[in-house]
C-alpha cells in the first residue's frame, strides 16, 4: 500500500480530535478558565497530551485570544532565549518535561508576564491540574474505527497491551501493517 | 459561501517534469478579497512528519468577489512525485482566499512519463 493511500499515515492520525474521557468540553473549558489559563496536560507518551493542546489552542484562536506555541522535545531541550512572553498572550507549551527543575523556574517566573500558560507533562505537580489524559483498548477501537472501515490485523485489546497504552505506537504499528497489505496478500 | 475552483488545460493532472501547466483559477466569494494567489507545492505523507515546498506562487492582483483567472507556472526538473510504503511526494496547486479560510487543493503527478514513481 502507498504511503498517501496509507489510513494510518501521519495527517491523518494528527486530524484526529481529542476525546474527552468521563466529561464534556464544556466541563473542561470551564475548568480551564476556572484556573486562568494557567494548567497542566499531564498524561504519559502518546495518551494525547499534545493532541488536546492543539485542540484548546483552535479554540482558544476561534474566540478571538492569541496564543503562541513552544515545543520541546529531545532534540530542542530549552526554552529559546529570544522566546518573550506578551499579557495578551496564551503560552501553549509542549514538553516540559525537558526542562529540569533550575530551567522550569526560570521559564515560570519568566512567563507570569504572559496572559496564560498551558503546558504538557508527564507528570503532576509543577501546575495545577487541567486534566490527566488516559487511554484504553476501547478508545484505540474508537480512533481506529475513524480511519478504517475494516477491521484491523490485531485486536484492539492486543495492541494496546503490546504498547503498554502508547496510541501513537499503537498507530504506528498499524500504519506498517497496512503498509504491508499488499505485499504479503492478507485479506479480510 | 465561498466557492473556489481550479482546472487545468484539458483537465490534465499528469505532467512530465519541465512541462508548462496552464489552467484557470477561478472563484465566488461574498465579498471582494484581500488577497488571492496559487502555489504550486510539493509534500510529503506517510509515517513521519510532513514536509513541504512551495516552489512558486502567482498572486491575482486586484481580485474581484466572482471572476477566473488564467495562471501559468513552469514545472521544475524535480522531486518528482513517488510513492513508497513509508512516505510519498505529492504535487499540487493551492487557491488561497484572504481574509477567510478559503483553500482548495488540486493534486497532481510530476514525473518522467507523467507517471508516479513507485519505489519497492
Amino acid at each position: 500500500m502507498r504511503a498517501r493511500d496509507n489510513p494510518f499515515r501521519s495527517e491523518r492520525v494528527e486530524g484526529l480530535r481529542y476525546r474527552p474521557q468521563g466529561y464534556s468540553w464544556d466541563e473542561l473549558w470551564r475548568r480551564l478558565e476556572w484556573l486562568g489559563y494557567r494548567c497542566a496536560i499531564v498524561g504519559p507518551e502518546g495518551s494525547g497530551k499534545t493532541t488536546l493542546l492543539e485542540n484548546l489552542g483552535e479554540q482558544l484562536t476561534r474566540e478571538g485570544r492569541t496564543v503562541r506555541w513552544l515545543r520541546l522535545n529531545r532534540e530542542q531541550r530549552s526554552v529559546p532565549r529570544d522566546f518573550s512572553f506578551d499579557p495578551g498572550e496564551i503560552i501553549l507549551a509542549d514538553g516540559i518535561e525537558q526542562l529540569g527543575a533550575v530551567k522550569w523556574h526560570l521559564f515560570v517566573r519568566r512567563a507570569r508576564r504572559a496572559g496564560g500558560l498551558i503546558i504538557t507533562i508527564h507528570t503532576r505537580g509543577r501546575l495545577p491540574t487541567l486534566l490527566e489524559c488516559t487511554t484504553s483498548p476501547e478508545l484505540l477501537r474508537e480512533l481506529v474505527s475513524e480511519l478504517v472501515d475494516d477491521e484491523p490485523i490485531l485486536s484492539a485489546d492486543a495492541l494496546y497491551q503490546k504498547h503498554s497504552g502508547n496510541l501513537r505506537h499503537a498507530m504506528g504499528e498499524l500504519y506498517e501493517l497496512y503498509a504491508e497489505r499488499e505485499t504479503i496478500g492478507w485479506s479480510y | 459561501m465561498s466557492t473556489l475552483s481550479i482546472a487545468t488545460l484539458d483537465n490534465r493532472t499528469t505532467f512530465m517534469p519541465g512541462e508548462e501547466l496552464i489552467g484557470v483559477a477561478g472563484w465566488q466569494l461574498a465579498e471582494k478579497p484581500k488577497c488571492v494567489e496559487l502555489r504550486l507545492f510539493w509534500f510529503t505523507r506517510g509515517k513521519g512528519s510532513e514536509d513541504s515546498g512551495v516552489v512558486a506562487t502567482q498572486t491575482f492582483e486586484d481580485a474581484q468577489a466572482e471572476e477566473g483567472r488564467q495562471f501559468q507556472f513552469r514545472l521544475p526538473e524535480s522531486p518528482y512525485s513517488f510513492s513508497g510504503k513509508l512516505i510519498s511526494l505529492v504535487w499540487a496547486l493551492e487557491l488561497i482566499v484572504k481574509p477567510g479560510n478559503a483553500v482548495e487543493r488540486l493534486e497532481i503527478t510530476v514525473a518522467p512519463e507523467a507517471r508516479e514513481v513507485l519505489l519497492k
